[in-house]
């Protein structure tokens, strides 16, 4: 089970923190242009498997989706446009 | 900040203003901050809905990502969440999500709010609730609405079916009954053909399969179904787990299973499946040669893949293996020792911990060396994880790889001298504990003792300071087989130990007192009269050594003459006078109770310089009375008395422990108390038999003596019993013969029944002592086995989950008493009784056989009867179930809505009796 999603710039600011419980197993995050995206889950979920999800899923589904609200997303709309980032991460996620 | 302004008041900041605001920075992040929660706080209590979200969601954001409690804001949410609009629903169900929890008061208020939208027909809103349930649910909105999830969980449309299966899972987690509802229609879900819908269906049985892996074996069928078809990597990954979890508990599951494991490892071209796969046959497989050959083959793959995730993960693999299968280890060292140079530091402790693994009694020397090699190579951090590891794998279980002390103790030694070594508690504890319980390698100790205690540039290393105070300790206490104790006494007393912190200048000082009192007994008492020291030996070379047999093996000195303890004298006095202001009171009283010594003797000793050693009357009696008892004291080793000893002693009775102390001044002023380091004295026992204290001799002439040593025998007298005997902390195996140091000649002679001694040893069971010396600086030998006891917590609530499962798949039943139970953690449940599986299997079969539900009624059955039972069963099972394997399974399914419970019961795991779909 995924424990949280957070997207943080380089300097470590949270631009969006998803916390679905604060038990923190392991950790995979991914580096895309200035953002990291890191997801924490525990033991029943495979590592691998999440390093594909947001190599693979993520992209495709979620920036894609991104895309289509924002024309070509950048940073800067996921800071200022926080709600829709937030709804279209948790549509992703099912 | 004046109340807003007109224009503020007008136009509400929207989230987007509010984020440009804080990027902006122009009066700084908290004021920034604070205004705007003063902002929101006046919006979010308006009347227009429009307003209230756009504060609301203002709110969320600040509380997402900068922390800010908006529990306040809660009944505003829920009026928001009235609104018709859906981007409000929107903006409120995630305002709840974030921000409700089991106390939240308005959480009773939300019941309808969910129930409504749950049933709506926009299945955006129905999504959104669902959304929100999964999030927030506590038992009762789990309770209330199970219902409508229900309903919805054979929905027609993917999009709210999907998002209800996983809402299932928390409803199940705080609503155990629920199961009984809604569980018929997730395992039908399980045939659903949507891949989303499986993985979402796949995903919860995973998290329950993981909790709780027993209960859903019945579902082992479909569950390898799936695996066998499905095109998906991620549901074939869970479905991997929940087998990982399965196969342990059903061999014939494994039979079956291990193939199509197989297989899939051979074909995918997936690395995250095929490591899932390597994973699982490690893990739950590991007693199927071939399965584990094959996995360990894709192991090494990816142990030389460039990828170092890839490397990392095979480490991990790798060291699951281990665990069961070492040759895999060995046979892949050179990888694993080429990763300990990796530059990823996970990659680095994972190599480590597998080398670790590999260690034993024969290769525990070499690996050490090249350990330490790396040690001292590597950044602080990996250093202090290699030695770390080290140690506590060397002292696991008492020392037991451990062969040859002497090695090991030098090893010691090394150790505490790598620059970056942060181990000096640990080394500290481990020379202590080996001094205590290896008594053949106390001379090596020593002289490891020594070199540490020797070079004075380990002084000012404040790391290594316990190291120190340990071999200070240890040089005290084993000074007789010290080589050169004057030598000893310099560097006890040097001058740099000024920078070492007082409590263990303290405990330099008090061996200093040890190593001068055996120096002065073995100068004028002992005269060289035993030992196989004559008289003359105090003349004798320092190279010419001669070694006791048997008991108290002594190592010879260098020449202790009377002008060497003139000098000695005069440098205990030199060093130890500024010490006699000491703030720290500890290293005064020593300091104090070493001079006072030194005082009592010195008139003697200094008289007799140059005269006959067995003078006894020229010396004067008193002076060799002293140091002999003083000698003698010193001498007896102090057992370890055991920690919970102080728990055994029964409160006498009239003594309140609670009492106030104040009346103590009365009782006790006359009473003078001894002084501290007389408490060292003491007198072991030799058995725990009370009457022999009567035997010993409480020795009268010295003052210093008198009165502790009385305080301690009667104490032991009362309390004998709780005093470990003393031969204790000797025994321990050692199958080693004695070092050979060439420079211990002697040794060589007697390697023969040393070595008999040894074995003899050997065979007798190891001590366990645990206490802490009375000494200032407490030393922990506490083996405190406090294995952590295994929460068993969690388990009520699943249990009950898994008693509703149970209950769905196996048919419910009365509370049943049963005979044998499995011997397992949660079995032990006040109160309610648990059913028994086999009564369970056996009715499911019953009911497809001959429908008959009387017999799931029966209460009392014998053990035997319900084997024939099952074997019957069984036997017919195989049959029918050969080629029908699908539709049997399905049998017993359908009849489920038969099965109602009857009250909620609790189930134990018991012996599963598995029905052979399978086979």
């Amino acid at each position: 089970m995924i424990k949280a999603v957070m997207v943080m710039n380089t300097q470590g600011k949270s631009r969006l923190a998803k916390f679905y419980e604060y038990l923190d197993s392991r950790l995979v995050y991914k580096h895309f242009a200035t953002l990291y995206f890191v997801f924490v889950f525990d033991s029943s979920e495979n590592e691998l498997a999440v390093l594909d999800l947001i190599q693979d899923v993520l992209p495709s589904v979620f920036v894609e989706t991104l895309d289509k609200c924002f024309q070509n997303v950048c940073e800067l709309d996921i800071v200022f446009n926080y709600s829709k980032v937030v709804s279209s991460l948790i549509s992703a996620s099912i | 900040m004046s109340g807003p302004s007109l224009m503020d008041s007008l136009f509400q900041r929207t989230l987007e203003d509010l984020i440009k605001g804080l990027r902006q920075q122009l009066i700084g992040e908290q004021a920034f901050i604070s205004k705007a929660l003063e902002e929101i706080r006046k919006e979010i209590k308006s009347t227009d809905l429009s307003t209230k979200s756009t504060a609301l969601l203002k709110l969320c954001y600040l509380s997402n990502l900068h922390f800010h409690d908006m529990s306040f804001a809660a009944f505003h949410a829920l009026e928001v969440l009235s609104s018709p609009r859906f981007s409000h629903k929107k903006i409120a169900y995630h305002a709840i999500s974030l921000s409700f929890h089991d106390s939240t008061p308005v959480l009773l208020l939300i019941t309808n709010h969910l129930r409504k939208d749950l049933t709506s027909t926009n299945e955006f809103e129905v999504s959104l609730s669902l959304q929100c349930l999964s999030r927030i649910a506590n038992v009762d909105l789990a309770r209330d609405l199970t219902p409508e999830v229900f309903t919805l969980l054979s929905s027609n449309k993917l999009y709210v079916r999907k998002r209800a299966v996983a809402v299932v899972l928390r409803v199940f987690e705080k609503y155990p009954d629920s199961v009984r509802v809604c569980f018929k229609r997730l395992v039908e879900n399980l045939e659903n053909y949507d891949p989303q819908i499986l993985s979402a269906v796949v995903g919860v049985f995973s998290e329950l399969a993981c909790k709780d892996p027993r209960s859903y074996l019945p579902l082992a069928p479909e569950f390898y179904k799936i695996l066998v078809d499905s095109k998906s990597n991620w549901i074939s990954i869970k479905v991997l787990k929940i087998f990982a979890k399965l196969a342990p508990l059903e061999p014939r599951l494994a039979n079956r299973v291990v193939e199509p494991i197989c297989d899939l490892m051979r074909k995918t071209g997936a690395k995250s499946l095929l490591f899932e796969c390597v994973r699982t046959v490690v893990t739950s497989f590991s007693e199927y040669e071939s399965a584990v050959r094959l996995a360990v083959g894709k192991i090494r793959e990816f142990l030389v893949d460039e990828d170092p995730n890839l490397k990392y993960l095979g480490l991990h693999a790798l060291s699951i293996v281990a665990s069961k299968h070492l040759w895999v280890v060995s046979e892949n060292k050179e990888v694993v020792i080429k990763s300990l140079s990796d530059p990823d530091p996970n990659i680095k402790i994972e190599s480590l911990r597998l080398v670790m693994a590999m260690v034993s009694e024969h290769n525990v020397a070499e690996i050490s060396k090249v350990l330490v090699n790396y040690a001292l190579k590597s950044d602080p951090l990996f250093c202090n994880e290699i030695l770390g590891s080290i140690l506590s794998t060397c002292s696991r279980n008492v020392y037991e790889i451990i062969v040859d002390f002497d090695w090991y103790v030098s090893l010691l030694g090394e150790m505490s001298r790598i620059p970056h070594c942060q181990m000096g508690e640990e080394i500290e504890n481990q020379l202590i504990d080996i001094g205590l319980r290896v008594k053949d390698v106390r001379p090596e100790l020593v002289r490891v003792a020594r070199d540490l205690l020797i070079d004075p540039a380990l002084l000012g290393n404040s790391f290594l300071h316990r190291v120190l105070s340990a071999a200070a300790w240890v040089s005290g206490e084993y000074v007789e087989f010290s080589r050169n104790p004057l030598e000893l006494m310099e560097a006890l007393l040097q001058p740099r130990t000024s920078l070492l912190p007082p409590s263990i200048m303290a405990i330099y000082i008090q061996s200093a007192f040890k190593v001068l009192v055996f120096c002065l007994h073995t100068c004028f008492v002992r005269g060289g009269s035993t030992a196989g020291i004559s008289a003359s030996a105090s003349y004798e070379s320092f190279d010419d050594l001669s070694v006791e047999n048997g008991a108290g093996s002594t190592v010879a000195h260098a020449p202790i003459t009377n002008e060497s303890i003139v000098n000695l004298l005069k440098l205990v006095e030199l060093a130890l006078s500024p010490l006699l202001g000491s703030h720290d009171v500890e290293v005064q009283e020593r300091a104090r109770n070493l001079l006072g010594f030194v005082d009592l003797i010195k008139l003697e000793a200094l008289n007799s310089s140059g005269q006959e050693e067995n003078d006894s009357e020229r010396k004067g009696v008193e002076a060799t009375k002293i140091i002999r008892l003083v000698h003698d004291a010193f001498s007896k080793e102090l057992g370890p008395v055991s920690l919970s000893a102080q728990g055994k002693v029964p409160v006498p009775d009239g003594l309140t422990l609670n009492e106030n102390l104040g009346d103590l001044e009365t009782i006790c002023s006359d009473i003078e108390l001894p002084s501290s380091n007389t408490f060292s004295f003491g007198y072991p026992t030799e058995e725990k038999d009370v009457s022999s204290f009567s035997n010993l001799q409480i020795k009268e002439d010295s003052g210093q003596s008198n009165e502790s040593t009385s305080l301690l025998a009667e104490h032991r007298k009362r309390h004998g019993l709780y005093y470990l005997p003393s031969g204790k902390s000797e025994v321990i195996s050692n199958d080693y013969p004695p070092a050979n140091d060439p420079a211990l000649q002697g040794d060589n002679n007697n390697n023969a029944s040393d070595l008999v001694k040894l074995t003899a040893e050997s065979l007798v069971s190891k001590r366990k002592p645990n206490h802490s010396k009375p000494r200032p600086v407490v030393v922990k030998l506490d083996e405190a086995d406090e294995k952590p006891v295994a929460v068993k917590h969690p388990e009520s609530r699943d249990d009950s989950l898994s008693g509703a499962v149970r209950d769905i798949l196996f048919g419910s039943e009365d509370i049943l008493p049963t005979s044998s139970r499995s011997n397992l953690p949660n079995s032990n449940r006040k109160g309610k009784e648990k059913q028994h599986m086999i009564t369970q299997v056996e009715s499911k079969e019953n009911v497809v056989d001959d429908g008959n539900s009387s017999s799931r009624r029966r209460k009392d059955h014998s053990h035997g009867k319900e084997r024939r039972h099952r074997k019957k069963n069984a036997e017919e099972r195989n049959e029918t179930d050969r080629k029908e394997k699908e539709s049997s399974s399905n049998h017993p399914r359908r009849h489920k809505s038969r099965q109602r419970a009857e009250e909620p019961l609790k189930v134990p795991p018991q012996t599963s009796v598995i029905p052979d779909f399978l086979l």
